[in-house]
């Protein structure tokens, strides 16, 4: 199973990025699953498909498109109905449950990344979108977050019981005393309620956070850019952040590229521009530069041009094809 | 008495910090980050302080909130949702708000908008006591009239199409901010397409985005109304934030 995240700064390009990409593996013969983990989900705009369904499958060549953008509600049912049979529907219906639906953030990442291990048994390749730059990172610490939170340790704290052996030392005693002062019984008990159903279905929930663990581990990420100085310094630094815990995104793609500006800005005068000249070189200088500091930070970068609206994922995913086998290769 | 906080969000990459900061310059107000750093100047809110400092206001003690959060089932259960870290955002803005007026870069929009659903669902979690009296007084704050939200835009269709559903989906929020301001960032100046266009393709072409750009940025402040503030884009400028700041005094 291959996995690609696609991480960068807001505005970049990701989610284009990341339809390409995963329409290019499809056209090579692959079956790719695509998903955005952003809560603004905006994946099926980026296909130019209409989102009124969470799941669309189609042909693409000779491999296949899985596109799976489920608001936070339909995952977490999901979840709930493969893990804890009847008691799925009691559980979605409690008070903390509610959370999930009406606060998303954090929650609509972890919700997907449970339900994502149902969806990868038939295809070949995932692609998985991120929201801006430091939620990339937050994502890959995920799965950790999630299996303590299955471990068990949880549902002994809110229920205070000696069974978990929780209420062991002095500190857990401390805690215990300090949830019953502070918060009232019913809170504790609905919170209570939601972990005991989640108890139930603790074993495939650990499962799934192992599995959502390993292919976050094995993930090639691409880091997408747009030639602006917020966006270059973004991908800088999450180069650098990703080069550090051992993910080495090793491919760069810089958007919106104005070859053509480049090449041109030599012949500039101020004559034949007018008042337009100095604004036009300070924008091709900066471009120019923006290119060459992003550039010194892959060992390959793809630039992607400047394109119209109309024609322009197809146009990322044709830019793409070449590249694919390179990055495999860098990736090992 | 607490001072009012202009709250600044919108799509990734439009320059919310740099205009946040700007914003912050012309008016006279703090930048506020949540953060684990910042500007310098700013007001860095770090999330782990934040969550500390809450903990033994509600708490009554240091040492409680200390051992509490200490609990590794307790940061299990905290570190999942950002509910809590809205919570804890907001009630430590409060605190803050009472010295001086603030500026408070968010994080992006679909972040930015579960951070303010997050609070009436907590307080029905709440149930009673102490811990729901907390949440609904921080929401009471947040509807105080002096505060605002600033959404800021850039030009291009699709930046404004995700505009256009913030805008909505923040004035349709249960703890909706009393004010909305916009600001469309990076608006180039209007300029005439240059006389050899014919010799020079690519600065025509960049020309004419340019232009469109100006006209849709113009467009959409007459169909947003009064409230919509125009920012130039400084290609290349050095000091970015003051002169960004001196445009949104004037």
């Amino acid at each position: 199973m291959k996995v690609t995240v696609i991480a960068g700064t807001g505005g970049a390009g990701k989610t284009t990025t990341s339809a390409a990409l995963a329409l290019a593996h499809a056209r090579a013969g692959e079956r790719v699953l695509a998903l955005t983990l952003d809560p603004a989900r905006r994946l099926f705009d980026a296909f130019e498909r209409d989102a009124s369904e969470s799941f669309l499958r189609w042909r693409e060549g000779s491999g296949e498109v899985h596109l799976w953008m489920p608001t936070t509600e339909d995952a977490l049912a999901e979840v709930a109905h493969a893990t804890m049979g009847e008691r799925a529907v009691p559980f979605l219906n409690g008070a903390v449950a509610q959370l999930f639906t009406a606060a998303p953030a954090g929650l609509h990442e972890i919700v997907l990344l449970l339900a994502l291990h149902r969806r990868t048994r038939d295809v070949d390749h995932i692609v998985i979108d991120t929201a801006p730059s430091a939620h990339a990172l937050a994502a890959f610490d995920l799965p950790a977050r999630m299996l303590s939170l299955f471990d068990g340790r949880v549902l002994g704290m809110l229920e205070g019981s000696a069974r978990g052996g929780f209420l062991s030392s002095m500190a857990e005693r401390l805690v215990r005393s300090v949830l019953e002062r502070f918060f009232p019984a019913d809170a504790l008990q609905a919170a209570a309620d939601f972990y005991r159903a989640l108890g139930v279905a603790r074993r495939p929930l650990q499962r799934a956070s192992e599995h959502a663990s390993r292919l976050l581990a094995s993930a090639r990420v691409l880091i997408v850019a747009a030639p602006t100085e917020a966006s270059v310094r973004g991908a800088r630094q999450l180069r650098r952040e990703l080069d550090a815990r051992g993910l080495n995104p090793a491919l760069g793609v810089m958007n919106r590229v104005r070859e053509g500006l480049l090449e041109e800005q030599r012949h500039w005068t101020p004559e034949a521009l007018d008042d337009a000249y100095a604004a036009l070189t300070a924008y091709a200088t900066q471009h120019a530069t923006l290119l060459e500091r992003f550039e010194g930070s892959f060992e390959q970068v793809l630039r992607v041009p400047h394109l119209p609206a109309p024609g322009r994922l197809e146009a990322i995913r044709e830019l793409l094809e070449p590249v694919l086998d390179a990055r495999h290769r860098l990736a090992g | 008495m607490s001072q009012g906080v202009t709250f600044v969000t919108g799509k990734g990459g439009v320059g919310k910090s740099t205009v946040a900061a700007a914003l912050a310059r012309a008016s006279g107000a703090r930048l506020a980050v949540f953060a684990h750093t910042g500007p310098s100047g700013a007001l860095v809110l770090r999330p782990a302080e934040c969550r500390q400092a809450v903990a033994a206001r509600l708490f009554g003690s240091r040492r409680l909130a200390r051992a509490f959060l200490g609990s590794e089932p307790v940061r299990a259960l905290l570190d999942v949702s950002d509910a809590v870290t809205a919570l804890v955002a907001f009630a430590e803005l409060e605190r803050a708000a009472e010295g001086a007026p603030l500026v408070f870069d968010m994080p992006a929009t679909g972040h930015a908008l579960s951070w303010f659903r997050s609070l009436p669902v907590l307080e029905g979690l709440a149930g009673g006591g102490r811990l729901k009296a907390f949440v609904a007084s921080v929401r009471r704050w947040i509807r105080a009239p002096q505060h605002r939200l600033a959404i800021v835009t850039t030009a291009e269709s699709f930046v404004l199409s995700e505009t256009r559903e913030l805008i909505e989906a923040a004035r349709s929020l249960p703890d909706a901010l009393a004010d909305q301001a916009l600001i469309v960032n990076r608006v180039p100046p209007a300029r005439s397409a240059p006389a050899s266009a014919s010799s020079f393709p690519e600065a025509h072409a960049r020309l004419n985005d340019w232009n469109m750009l100006r006209t849709q940025a113009e467009a959409f402040r007459d169909e947003a109304g009064a409230s919509t503030h125009l920012l130039v884009d400084r290609i290349g400028a050095r000091n970015l934030v003051a002169a960004m700041a001196e445009e949104l005094a004037a």
